[in-house]
Order: structure tokens, then sequence, then C-alpha cells
């Protein structure tokens, strides 16, 4: 019974654990803060393996609960202004810095563009992109339409684009 | 069709979800829209960079959660509470153990009654000895020497 539980969650933790990481990452953009909180998704979902019975949901509901972990430690800070200041400092440096500093390859520059969006939006956009949920589950977890999803997830990519092309150009010249 | 038109198409391009019709339409216009083909180029490179960060996951994190979980003793004792029975099994359950423990306490009585009727016959007994020990006549006992010294 336990080898079984054991080895159901074994299985169910190297199929998710990539997606539920890079979510809570983007939105909290502090890899300690990140583990923390990725490691109390998974003993909950340990914790409740008996009680599972859809694991077809499972990414869905381990999204959800890191969802509510993600908030729940925003809550925690006093606002999410002071949040973003304080946790993206490290962004925000290298982004004030983006001139002056020479190893600035395109991938730091999209890394720090996705870390620049708005937490509403940066969501949307990871919950597409990092955890491969579909328009109609973003829809169901953060609570807005499909339709609003798709929208918002086109805006972000171009406005996404856009700076990445510009900064890109910037890089070049 | 408008730029931001075929900006939409290019990601439907990219997540398969675009028909051939679609597809002529917009490597017609990709060719001519130099604008449309850098947002094309651009949206492929920031998808391989997210592709590159989707791989990664910290070791030291696998660690930490394997060594968080209970150890197999007090899960199996946590299992045990938790696993949830059918509400007829759990009366069915009660109602054994309620039955056992009356017969195990009407056995116990029957024991205690035995027991208190045998110490009860022992008493007579004793008692009985007793009064036949003392009803027998009492013996002198004459010391006879047959010494001739």
């Amino acid at each position: 019974m336990e080898t079984k539980r054991l080895i159901s969650f074994s299985n169910i933790y190297s199929s998710h654990k990539k997606p539920v990481y890079h979510y809570v990452l983007k939105m909290v953009r502090s890899s300690m803060t990140a583990e923390d909180i990725v490691q109390n998704v998974f003993m909950k979902l340990f914790e409740k393996m008996a009680t599972v019975k859809n694991f077809e949901s499972i990414r869905f509901w381990l999204l959800k609960t890191a969802r509510n972990e993600v908030y729940s430690h925003f809550r925690k800070l006093k606002n999410r202004k002071e949040e973003t200041l304080e946790e993206n400092e490290e962004t925000l440096l290298s982004s004030n810095l983006y001139n002056e500093i020479e190893e600035k390859e395109i991938n730091e520059i999209v890394r720090n563009e996705i870390g620049l969006l708005p937490v509403e939006l940066r969501e949307i956009f990871v919950l597409r992109e990092y955890s491969g949920l579909s328009y109609d589950e973003i829809s169901q977890l953060v609570g807005v339409s499909k339709d609003l999803v798709k929208s918002r997830l086109f805006s972000i990519r171009q406005k996404l684009i856009k700076n990445v092309s510009k900064k890109i150009g910037v890089e070049k010249k | 069709m408008k730029c931001d038109d075929y900006q939409l198409l290019i990601h439907d391009f990219l997540e398969n979800e675009l028909d051939k019709e679609n597809q002529k339409l917009l490597f017609a216009h990709l060719s001519e829209c130099e604008n449309c083909a850098k947002y094309l180029t651009t949206t492929v490179s920031i998808n391989s960079v997210i592709a590159e960060d989707k791989n990664f996951f910290p070791a030291s994190l696998d660690e930490r959660i394997f060594e968080e979980i209970p150890e197999e003793k007090a899960s199996i004792f946590t299992n045990f509470f938790a696993v949830k029975l059918p509400a007829y099994f759990a009366y069915a359950l009660v109602a054994i153990v309620l039955l056992l423990s009356f017969t195990l306490l009407s056995e116990v009585n029957k024991y205690k009654d035995e027991l208190h009727q045998t110490s009860v016959q022992l008493k007579e007994q004793k008692r009985t000895v007793e009064l036949l020990f003392n009803s027998l006549p009492t013996v002198e006992v004459h010391p006879v020497s047959n010494n001739n010294l």
C-alpha cells in the first residue's frame, strides 16, 4: 500500500514538477521562495494521494494549489507593489544595467522581459507557455473567460515580442 | 487582413493549429512584410528560450521533497485511519465488537461464579474436616518401658 503510494507519487512528481516549478518561479521571481512553495504543494499532494481519484486533472490541481500558495505569499507581503520592488530587485537591476553589461544575451533579455510583465498578465503567459495548460484550464484557474484568456495572451505575446525585438535591435547596434 | 491578424496566425501556426489555406496566406504575407517576418523570428527565439528554461529543475529540490516524505511506519498508521470504509461495514464491525465484548463479559461472570462456588465448597470441606478432627476422642499415651535395667 505504502510502496504503491510512493510509486504513484513519484510518477506524478516527475511528470509535473517542472510545469509547477516554472509557474511558481515566474510568479514569485525568487528561486528560494519558489522551492519552498513547490515543496509545500507536493507535500500536500502526498498527504492527499489516497483520496485523489482523477489523476488526469492532477496538473490542474497542482497548479491550483500552487496558485493559492503564490497568492498567499503575495498576501503575506504588505502589497504587490512592495513585493514587486523587493523581489524583482535583481531583475530590475540587470534591466537597468542593460546598456552597461556586455554579456547581454537574448536568453537573458527574454527572461527579463517576461519578468517585467504585470503579475496578472505574466500568470496567463506562464500557465500557457511554461505549464502547458489549455485555454479552458487557464480560464477556470484564473477566473476569466476563455476568449479573454486568448485575447490577453495575444496582447502579452505582442508586447513581449515588441520589447524583445527592440532590445535585440539595441543589442545588435 | 492587417498585420495583427497575421501575427495571430503566426501563433496558431507555431502551435500547429493553422490550416493549409491560412498557412498559404500567412507565408505569402511574410514574404512581403518585413515587420511580420521579424515578429516570427523573435517569436521562435522566445519559444526556444522558454523550451530551454522549461527543462531546468533544481536537483536539490528533488532531495528536499523526498526527504520530507514521512517514514513508512508513520504513513501506514496514518493510512489505516485515513481509509474510508463503507457505512454498513463500519456498523457491522461495531456490532461484532459489541457482541464479542458481551460474550466475553458473560464468560468472565460465569467463571467468577464458578470460582466463588468452588471456594465456598472448599471452605465447607475445611469446616467438616475440622469438626471431624475435633470430635475424635482424646487418646492418652502411656509410655511403656521394656528396659529391665
